[in-house]
């Protein structure tokens, strides 16, 4: 993971991702934000990613093609779902050790800033440590 | 004379052609103008809501929390909806969305923003207006910001009888507004075909959770329609609910409130009074609701119902499509649970029994 983590955010209403961009930057993380699945898919391609934040539909491709992706070609698998409903099948994703959570619409931003920072701060502080 | 006429037609050719070349060109330019201006607006909207909603870090909310801003939110109004209804519009549909995908004090906030921004007096003006043809878009616009101001208006919109649309947003609206009352509005439906039914029900199922009302008052009321939707939304929204006014309705001659309850007894696995509803599964009148039911119950898989299903087909009145998904029912079921189920346990074995039971247990259908 680089010393700044970088989350992937990708939200289909451009307020909704604005907003919570906002509210995530003032942890400092490194943010990239865009609303469809293509785009998503060509930055998972291009760049690192430690946090993915995603809703389920998106146009082109929805938020499980990212997670399926982005499991296949990224060592740290720290994944946020944005939904409008409860997915009980994600915790049979989450058995193959893959941490999917999930928080529902509509969303509590702390919530999200709370859920992110969690897995996200106390490995940079530990990058931090041993360089 | 052929010559001139052939020429006066390829010069008229290509004067439409040009002007239609003008006329795209310009087109592309004003919808170009159109979707940088609608970005502009869209990006001023995030910044007075970053600057007012979300840049507070005061956790607890307070109605006054936005008088130290009047200055602001004055200047954005005077610029973005007093001016054009266009920007209007882009700032109405993006306040909408947040409003509606955040919670707690930011959605709080969003909304005295909107009240603020006097939007809430242009959508009641908007709904006066009897020429308007966004009457639908306002009501739902109205009930999401909970204006109880409205509520005669909407309540006046029941009454367009020529337009359905209206009418069910109006009573849709109302769920959230009439708190004292919230079926007011449906209780207006005497007659409702399953679409409209549907309309209604996927209406309601974007309302906001926070302000939904408590579905199962509607179970007593005289009106049908009333109370499938209300049993089809309790089920929606996983609301509670008192099994002694279920149990009256187990007895509905009505086959879509049969079906209704239920679907809400299965998902609540209420299966005490699932055994009534096997118990009295004969007065149903429609038989293809009967099988369903006897289908739903295979995948239910409590232990407890085998010996329900063995008196379903024990029945004399039972009709053979029925007897046979309770014979495949309570195959599965003894399976389930290491059961023992043979042919002993029917009382009435002839010979179509003993084929239904074999297909049953082979699964041959």
């Amino acid at each position: 993971m680089s010393p700044t983590p970088t989350i992937l955010l990708v939200c289909e209403e451009t307020i909704l991702a604005q907003t919570i961009n906002f509210v995530l930057q003032k942890n400092e993380f490194k943010i990239l934000v865009c609303h469809d699945g293509h785009t998503a898919l060509e930055i998972l391609k291009s760049e690192p990613v430690d946090y993915l934040i995603t809703e389920i539909l998106l146009p082109f491709y929805s938020g499980f093609d990212l997670i399926h992706h982005f499991v296949q070609s990224h060592t740290f698998k720290n994944i946020l779902l944005l939904c409008v409903f409860e997915n009980p099948g994600l915790m049979e994703r989450s058995l193959n050790f893959i941490p999917i959570k999930q928080v529902l619409k509509p969303y509590n931003l702390q919530e999200i800033n709370q859920i992110v920072k969690e897995r996200l701060i106390p490995t940079q502080y530990i990058h931090q440590e041993s360089n | 004379m052929y010559i001139s006429l052939l020429q006066y037609i390829s010069v008229s050719l290509a004067a439409i052609l040009v002007i239609l070349s003008l006329l795209l060109f310009f087109i592309r330019i004003y919808k170009k103008l159109q979707r940088t201006k609608k970005d502009i607006v869209k990006t001023k909207t995030i910044q007075l809501i970053e600057e007012l909603v979300l840049k507070i870090n005061n956790p607890e909310y307070h109605p006054d929390w936005i008088n130290p801003n009047l200055e602001l939110i004055l200047d954005f109004k005077k610029n973005y909806i007093d001016t054009s209804e266009f920007e209007r519009k882009i700032v109405t549909h993006e306040l909408l969305t947040l409003h509606r995908s955040l919670k707690d004090i930011a959605s709080e906030r969003i909304r005295d923003l909107y009240i603020r921004l006097g939007l809430d007096q242009i959508a009641l003006n908007l709904l006066k207006n009897k020429k308007s043809y966004d009457h639908p878009k306002i009501i739902w616009e109205l009930g999401q910001m909970r204006i109880i101001e409205s509520i005669d208006l909407i309540k006046a919109c029941l009454k367009y009888q020529d337009d359905k649309e209206i009418q069910i947003e109006a009573s849709v609206a109302l769920l959230v507004l009439q708190i004292d009352n919230p079926l007011v509005g449906i209780e207006h439906f005497t007659h409702m075909n399953k679409g409209q039914k549907q309309y209604f029900i996927e209406s309601c199922k974007k309302l906001d959770q926070r302000n939904i009302p408590d579905f199962s008052l509607g179970f007593s009321s005289t009106n049908i329609h009333v109370v499938e939707i209300c049993l089809i939304l309790c089920d929606y929204f996983k609301q509670n609910y008192d099994s002694e006014i279920v149990r009256k309705l187990l007895k509905s001659p009505n086959p879509d409130i049969t079906v209704a309850v239920a679907n809400l007894l299965f998902k609540t696995n209420n299966y005490v009074l699932i055994k009534e509803l096997l118990a009295t599964i004969q007065n149903i009148e429609d038989v293809y609701v009967q099988v369903n039911l006897m289908k739903q119950i295979k995948l239910l898989e409590i232990k407890d119902l085998l010996d329900d299903l063995v008196d379903v087909i024990n029945n004399p009145d039972t009709v053979d499509e029925v007897k046979l998904e309770a014979l495949r029912s309570a195959c599965r079921l003894s399976e389930k649970f290491d059961q023992t189920f043979t042919l002993e346990h029917i009382h009435v074995v002839d010979e179509k029994i003993k084929k239904m039971f074999l297909h049953a247990q082979e699964r041959l259908i």
